[in-house]
């Protein structure tokens, strides 16, 4: 920037009065001669930037406004400059909320989008007079509206900000006549670009006042229309990146781990073993001791490791001292116990004294290490010394007796923990060298494999948790919200039946009936939905990766505990055992949550295939509909099918564990054998319909009724369609779909429910769990389509309402254009 | 056309009209407004019933006199409009939701509409923590204003409405601020350097100077342009501030009773109450962190107060720390004997 001349010659004008010979002065000699003041060339222009130059101008500004900060902040900054400070100012201020917004989120999508937000916010703010100001009126007049300039000290500002102060003298002749042709201005008028100049001041203010008045309604708007376009592209960049890290992170487990260790646990262990070295092993020590090497692990692994620990600190083996202190408590102890019973007199004669208890222990006991049987046989010698005292105590008077029998329940017939003596008696284990040593490298093995296990735990929440952004919720999303689009369902039939799970139910079942009528619509759905489902193969969150990442875990605790000389055997046994050990608990978490998903997707595709079959009942074989067989009367098929349909749709996990309650006609014709008969997908019931004198009732003791349906849906063949279709597919989905078929009708056709033993498919399985039973249902249709149409619902009305606000504030500001900038010509006519 | 223009303040209303009111203007040439409660109120008022109203009309007909003060004046438009919309953004078309996300999209959309407010009353009311103790330290009041009195050019040879006023600031521009309105009258007996007296003495360089107003206004200008900046730094960060108070989980109480149907005295009543104890639940909320916070979450309230309070600080203490007479370098003094050459 070159420095302001007037300025820098206020500042530095001489004070002093002139010298006399200047009041002589010459005027036209010195202006004839005025070289010093000569103004420089000017070395304002226009800016016209391609959007190539964008990044060096984006570099540049940030540049200038460091430099303008600087100045600011030093009182030295001019108009233009600390400007600038107000833009830092915003765009900090923004910042800062995002990244508070940021900390109070937990999904990393919601955490982007508060950057995102953000910067569209700024972005919705240059746009929208971009597209609705300057690009209309480029085309309406001719010229740029929004048009930029540099003045001769690179300050760049809008042209057209103060109409008072247009620099006229950055635009050519040529420049402005083109834009003076564009508009129509007559060729050959007088004072032409001054007519021109004024048209465009005119049309320029117009614009600006047109930009204050709609910014602030469409700066909100745009803004929040720019975050829903990039939610989904956000979504699947931060998906992939999350398949990434995790995947990354099984490859390199050691590395992976290191984040994951808990070094202060271990701090804390360090800090214990400094304070308590050499000391004896209190139970208020060993609960610490415990506490710290437990940390992180479950309740029941806990107590594994907290058994495992009593070994290894001796606990469970410990070891006695008896010293002269030891005798003295003993004194004490036993005289206290015996206080209700005889007085201190008859005890002193009959109960050994300290130091005679010495001359008695001395030899085998005094200041040896016992154990715990050595304690015993103390307790044996001590309680000898007494019988034969109290018995000659005994023989040696004849009033006032000592019951021997009392005396003896009272020091010895106890637990060795009520023991008056044995309590006297204190365990010997102290904090030696060794075991510090050993609870170091118990400890470091628990910590590693706790790092390590971390790591299989944040793989598999990245994949398939039930949490926002996993692998495995993307991958729901993404099939849940084609659903509407792929059954035909219209913003109207969704807004009519979003409040209610039974209205989608019947939408979706008119939809797939229609659907079935047509072999083109449902062949070309099937594949849609076999594309989607696909696609959940492609990332399993089990993957063998996975599984083998698992065993290697697990597998290696026990092998460097053998390393190491440890011995953790409840540990072990917990950790990497076979039944309910924490290594198959990993597995079935994934396990679990896949199969939960994929039997939603699969009772999909099975519902589908069961409409078609019925839709197609007489045109292909009986067959594909077994189990409406020719003995069964029309009556019953009618209900059956019925029935399955419901079901299929809208069926829950009780329907099916209580088998099933539905209110049937019980006095049916049962004549009529004949096959059901299906017209435009749906069935023409000949009985159904019918009026029940005495009403319908739930018929329990009809197992065939379970039976049948079961296998209806379960077990006969899935239509040829649907058959080729799937195999075609070249994935797996024809082996897991007709898995699935099996294990359906295993844990839940062959369940047993107490109230209607018989109402099994084949033999029955004891070996059912509720939780699997759950997860082999799934999501029934009309509830995945419910809660997708909820969804979606809100999204659309939004958009409706505030994109079609946004676009009719468009037009009209487009429209305003060509109202402005009209100005009579000098002789009166109007110029348009 | 070259139409006539007066340069005095021509209020004759050439008419025989008599029902035409003549336009009664409050100032006849440029005056010092105190910067007291009631001019800013006034000014205010002014600004915006322009911007809407008057302001508009010009800029839409495209009006010759619409000048840059007028667009500058109508930003305050956006700002109000954006407002309210960014508020409906969030909450207009919640009512068509099911109850559930009406209820979750409901709560985000209230917390957003009180983000939105918060913003706005903490990015002007956080200012005086900045002019305010530079004033008192110092003197300079950058906020105080003047009433500019304007000559417009005529529409036609009939238009005799050719004045208006704008509310300026004396220091809004640094380059070319308004000293001569800090200048006292020697006609009416006022001492003509007053206002550079002061400051001079304020600041410790003397009483008395020969020329208060030559040493003192590079001085004032410096305080100035330091204080703007601090001022609207602070400010934003303040409104930051505001938006990240908005955004806590309790505000939910409020919501719960909040009405502003002030008629209904009792519910009225008992909204602002829980108002004032939610208001200060959330402030130890936002403080502390919410519950069961740790890392990053739990000092980010905390990181958000301490930025703002420092800027205050920092900026206030930057604005009034300049040079005394006495550590001013040689360079900064005029050698009166040496001749000085512009280049």
């Amino acid at each position: 920037m070159r420095p302001n001349l007037i300025q820098t010659y206020l500042n530095n004008m001489p004070q002093v009065p002139p010298d006399k010979k200047d009041r002589n002065l010459d005027i036209e000699y010195v202006l004839s001669n005025r070289t010093f003041i000569k103004p420089l060339p000017s070395k304002g222009h226009l800016i016209n930037r391609g959007i190539l130059s964008a990044p060096a101008a984006v570099a540049k500004n940030i540049a200038y406004d460091t430099k303008s900060f600087v100045k600011a902040a030093r009182g030295k900054a001019n108009d233009y400059e600390a400007g600038k400070v107000n833009d830092i100012g915003m765009k900090l201020g923004g910042l800062m909320i995002a990244g508070y917004l940021m900390t109070r989120k937990q999904a990393p999508l919601a955490k982007a989008m508060e950057f995102v937000g953000l910067a569209s916010f700024f972005a919705a703010m240059s746009i929208w007079p971009k597209i609705a100001l300057q690009w209309p009126a480029q085309l309406v007049h001719g010229f740029n509206i929004r048009q930029k300039y540099e003045d001769s000290f690179g300050r760049e500002k809008l042209f057209f900000q103060d109409p008072q102060y247009l620099a006229w003298s950055l635009f050519s002749d040529q420049k402005i006549n083109k834009i003076g042709d564009w508009m129509g201005v007559p060729k050959d008028m007088n004072n032409r670009r001054d007519f021109i100049q004024e048209k465009m001041k005119k049309t320029a203010i117009q614009n600006n006042t047109m930009w204050m008045w709609t910014a602030g309604f469409a700066t909100p708007v745009l803004s929040a229309l720019i975050c829903n376009a990039c939610e989904k592209p956000i979504t699947n960049l931060i998906g992939k990146h999350r398949a990434k890290k995790a995947d990354n992170m099984l490859l390199d487990l050691n590395n992976a781990s290191v984040k994951f260790k808990d070094t202060a646990a271990l701090d804390e262990l360090e800090e214990f073993i400094a304070e308590n070295k050499d000391k004896k092993l209190n139970s208020d020590l060993v609960k610490k001791i415990k506490a710290n090497l437990t940390k992180g692990f479950d309740g029941v692994t806990a107590q594994a490791i907290s058994d495992d620990l009593d070994d290894i600190l001796g606990l469970n083996n410990k070891k006695y001292h008896v010293d002269y202190m030891t005798l003295e408590n003993i004194t004490a102890n036993t005289r206290k116990a015996l206080e209700t019973l005889v007085t201190p007199a008859q005890a002193d004669r009959f109960l050994p004294d300290t130091d005679s208890l010495q001359n008695l222990l001395k030899d085998d006991f005094l200041n040896k290490e016992l154990s715990e049987t050595d304690v015993k046989k103390l307790l044996g010698v001590v309680g000898a010394k007494i019988r034969r005292n109290v018995r000659s105590y005994n023989s040696s008077i004849d009033f006032g007796k000592v019951d021997e029998r009392r005396v003896i329940d009272r020091l010895f017939n106890l637990k060795m923990a009520d023991n008056p003596i044995a309590k006297a008696i204190k365990p010997s284990s102290k904090l030696s060298d060794s075991l510090v040593e050993t609870l170091r490298s118990t400890a470091n093995v628990l910590t590693e494999f706790k790092a390590r296990n971390a790591v299989l735990d944040e793989y598999i929440y990245l994949k398939a948790a039930a949490a926002p952004q996993t692998v495995l919720a993307n991958a729901w999303n993404d099939f849940t919200h084609a659903l509407p689009k792929l059954f035909n369902i219209s913003q109207k039939e969704i807004a009519e039946t979003r409040f209610d799970r039974k209205l989608t139910g019947e939408l979706l079942r008119n939809k797939i009936e229609k659907i079935v009528a047509s072999d083109t619509e449902y062949d070309a759905l099937v594949r849609a939905i076999v594309e989607k489902i696909k696609v959940f193969d492609r990332s399993p969150a089990m993957s063998e990766n996975y599984i083998n990442a698992v065993n290697s875990v697990f597998e290696r605790f026990p092998n460097v505990l053998q390393e190491k000389g440890l011995s953790m055997p409840n540990t072990v046994n917990r950790i990497n055992g076979n039944f309910g050990s924490l290594k198959n608990v990993q597995k079935d978490f994934g396990a679990n949550r896949v199969l939960g998903i994929r039997s939603s997707l699969y009772r999909l595709l099975n519902t589908l295939d069961f409409y078609k079959r019925i839709a197609d009942a007489g045109k292909i074989s009986d067959e594909y509909i077994a189990a409406l067989h020719s003995g069964m009367p029309k009556a019953v098929k009618e209900e059956i099918v019925e029935f399955a349909k419901k079901l299929s749709i809208s069926g829950t996990t009780s329907d099916y564990i209580t088998k099933f309650f539905e209110l049937r006609n019980p006095k049916l014709n049962s004549d009529d054998k004949n096959q059901i008969k299906s017209v435009a997908g749906k069935v023409e019931y000949k009985f159904l319909g019918e009026n029940v004198p005495g009403g319908k009732v739930d018929i329990p003791q009809d197992k065939m009724f379970f039976h049948e349906i079961m296998k209806l849906l379960y077990e006969n063949k899935m239509h040829p369609h649907t058959v080729d279709i799937v195999s075609n597919s070249g994935s797996a989905l024809v082996d897991e779909l007709a898995e699935y078929r099996r294990t359906f009708i295993n844990e839940i056709g062959n369940a047993e429910y107490f109230f209607k033993p018989h109402h099994t498919t084949g033999a029955i399985n004891k070996n059912t769990k509720s939780y699997r039973q759950f997860l082999l249902v799934g999501l029934a249709p009309d509830q995945m389509l419910n809660m997708t149409t909820k969804s979606i619902y809100n999204t659309r009305k939004w958009l409706k309402m505030f994109g079609g606000f946004g676009a009719g504030l468009l037009g009209v500001t487009v429209l305003s254009q060509f109202f402005f900038g009209k100005m009579k010509l000098p002789g009166g006519q109007k110029n348009d | 056309m070259i139409l006539p223009v007066s340069n005095f303040n021509n209020r004759v209303n050439f008419t025989d009209d008599k029902k035409a009111k003549k336009k009664e203007l409050p100032y006849d040439c440029d005056t010092l407004l105190k910067n007291n409660f009631k001019n800013r109120a006034l000014i205010t008022y002014d600004k915006f019933t322009n911007a809407l109203s008057l302001y508009t009309a010009k800029g839409l007909k495209g009006d010759k006199n619409a000048n840059f003060y007028e667009f500058l004046t109508m930003g305050s438009i956006p700002y109000v409009i954006g407002s309210l919309m960014m508020m409906s953004v969030f909450n207009s078309a919640n009512k068509f939701f099911e109850p559930i996300a009406r209820s979750k999209a409901g709560a985000v959309g209230r917390k957003m509409a009180l983000g939105v407010l918060f913003y706005g009353i903490l990015k002007a009311a956080t200012k005086p923590l900045v002019t305010a103790p530079v004033k008192w330290l110092t003197g300079v009041d950058v906020e105080i204003p003047y009433a500019k009195f304007i000559y417009e050019l005529p529409d036609s040879v009939d238009d005799t409405d050719i004045t208006s006023i704008e509310y300026h600031k004396v220091f809004e521009s640094k380059e070319f601020s308004r000293w001569d309105l800090l200048y006292k009258s020697e006609a009416k007996g006022e001492k003509r350097n007053e206002y550079y007296d002061n400051i001079a003495k304020k600041l410790g360089y003397g009483e008395n100077l020969n020329d208060s107003d030559q040493e003192m206004k590079p001085v004032i200008k410096k305080i100035a342009t330091k204080t703007d900046m601090a001022k609207t730094l602070s400010s934003y960060l303040w409104a930051a501030a505001g938006v990240a108070y908005a955004f806590q989980n309790s505000w939910q109480d409020y919501f719960n009773v909040a009405t502003l149907k002030f008629w209904k005295f009792g519910k009225f009543k008992h909204s602002l109450k829980v108002f004032k104890n939610t208001a200060i639940k959330c402030a130890k909320e936002f403080y502390n962190g919410p519950s069961g916070a740790t890392g990053w979450s739990k000092y980010a309230g905390k990181f958000m107060i301490g930025t703002a309070a420092l800027s205050t600080v920092l900026g206030v203490l930057n604005a009034v720390s300049v040079k005394k007479a006495s550590e001013k370098t040689p360079k900064d003094v005029i050698d009166k004997d040496r001749k000085y050459v512009v280049n």
